[in-house]
């Protein structure tokens, strides 16, 4: 049986029902950390700004990865990794209080190829250790303390998922991959 | 009528004893109550008695948890996790390719305390060059001990090297919430980042292969312990970052089936290295 999927970049309203579901599980994940502090309440326009930034590349990495689940369906991490950023997304959200919409079409663009290629894992490592890098220079931005936290529990997280994506591409033994984030931040 | 006056004396002597006293008493202690309502405050010292010649205890001064506080803290977690995984080393239980890791994280803990320390002098205070003190009571002492007695101490020496790290992890993510400034935070962060890679590897190198990646939080169809009760370390355990306690299970079983467990916690009150503590 072939498995056929809608590329979303021609179907942008693709698996609503699932972005909704993500985006619920990503309030009740956060509130798990206890963020009490998370408020849009008095957010300067500089970390506004800022948060945008990060939000729109964590909206450009759930579309990337939904193209790597279009080339590579039967791989669990690109769905997993979809919603966690979509996730991300949501909760910069609830930070700013603005809607999660709208991608970084530029860098959207820069890697599309790349994630849909044989290469995808690989490609997979660059983007993961490029958007730590990223969060690491926003939350050295950022004045907002609920802001912060959220920024801080992504940057665990895409640490996380770095060394998963090394050991999947045959690196998990390889230290410098591993435990070192070599990637420089996404320019804003 | 010598027997009617001997009556009444006895009558008398009685109600004196009795009736008098009891009524003589509380106008006493009614007055007293009184008087000392309506006395003037004549200052004084006024906590509780105290008897005998000892000294009065010392003290402590009133810790703030100010931004060099929370780097000292730090410094302390990385410094006890090196001592640590020094003396799991030594007790044999990691495996040779283990050791590989374990001498690279090492490393990295000495590194990331000397970076602490290096903030902590050019925020003003001093660094703060040894283990948490309460850690090694609390944590790091049971620990050991239990693994020293275990029934497969290489199994709880892996168990409790990837609790560690994991807990060192979020205590990082937590700290960032008490942390004044932006730059603080990012220093944190860098560290914390890293932290997160070594307990994410340590999970992948025990539980991918039986378990996969993604925990329970991240992915329902998974358990959260294994067939022992054993909790099991997963990369991803959930979608964010997490700051919450660690659950720690070593040792030998006792006559009830029950082994040595505890919670390790992010930094609070007993942890935090304040500006006037020194090694």
């Amino acid at each position: 049986m072939t498995t056929t999927r809608v590329d979303p970049l021609h179907n942008p309203t693709a698996d609503v029902r699932r972005r909704v579901l993500a985006g619920g599980a990503a309030a009740l994940a956060f509130g798990a950390l206890g963020g009490s502090r998370v408020s849009a309440a008095g957010m300067g326009t500089a970390d506004s700004t800022v948060l945008r930034f990060a939000q729109q590349l964590e909206l450009s990495l759930r579309d990337l990865y939904e193209q790597a689940m279009d080339v590579d369906p039967s791989e669990p991490l690109w769905s997993a990794m979809s919603e966690h950023h979509e996730a991300y997304a949501h909760a910069i959200a609830g930070v700013t209080g603005t809607s999660a919409s709208g991608r970084n079409d530029e860098f959207f663009g820069a890697h599309r190829v790349a994630i849909r290629s044989a290469d995808r894992i690989s490609a997979a490592y660059e983007l993961e250790s490029a958007a730590a890098a990223t969060h690491l220079e926003v939350i050295g931005m950022l004045t907002d303390v609920g802001a912060a936290e959220v920024i801080a529990s992504i940057i665990s997280a895409e640490s996380r998922h770095c060394v998963v994506l090394a050991d999947v591409m045959g690196k998990g033994n390889d230290l410098s991959y591993t435990l070192e984030n070599s990637a420089t931040a996404v320019g804003q | 009528m010598t027997s009617d006056s001997s009556t009444t004396e006895t009558v008398a002597a009685e109600g004196l004893s009795r009736r008098s006293l009891l009524r003589t008493g509380g106008l006493t202690l009614g007055i007293g109550a009184f008087l000392s309502a309506c006395a003037a405050d004549f200052g004084g010292d006024t906590a509780a008695g105290r008897v005998g010649l000892a000294g009065r205890p010392a003290e402590l001064p009133e810790g703030t948890l100010n931004d060099t506080a929370i780097i000292r803290t730090m410094q302390s977690l990385e410094h006890s996790i090196v001592a640590l995984l020094s003396e799991l080393k030594s007790s044999g239980n990691y495996s040779p390719a283990q050791t590989t890791y374990i001498d690279r994280f090492s490393a990295d803990h000495v590194a990331a305390a000397s970076t602490l320390g290096e903030h902590a002098i050019a925020a003003g205070s001093s660094s703060y060059d040894c283990e948490n003190v309460w850690v090694r009571d609390r944590y790091l002492n049971p620990v050991i001990s239990a693994i020293s007695n275990s029934d497969n101490a290489a199994r709880d020496t892996r168990l409790a090297t990837h609790a560690f790290e994991s807990i060192l992890a979020h205590s990082y993510q937590h700290l960032v919430t008490h942390a004044t400034t932006p730059s603080l935070r990012r220093a944190l962060m860098e560290l914390g980042a890293h932290a997160s890679r070594r307990s994410a590897l340590l999970a992948v190198q025990s539980s991918r292969e039986t378990y996969g990646y993604l925990g329970a939080s991240a992915n329902a169809d998974v358990p959260e312990t294994d067939a022992d009760g054993f909790p099991i370390p997963y990369a991803i355990p959930a979608p964010f970052g997490q700051v919450g306690q660690i659950q720690l299970i070593v040792g030998a079983p006792d006559a009830d089936g029950a082994r040595y467990s505890t919670a390790l916690q992010t930094p609070a009150e007993n942890t935090f290295v304040y500006d006037y503590m020194s090694c």
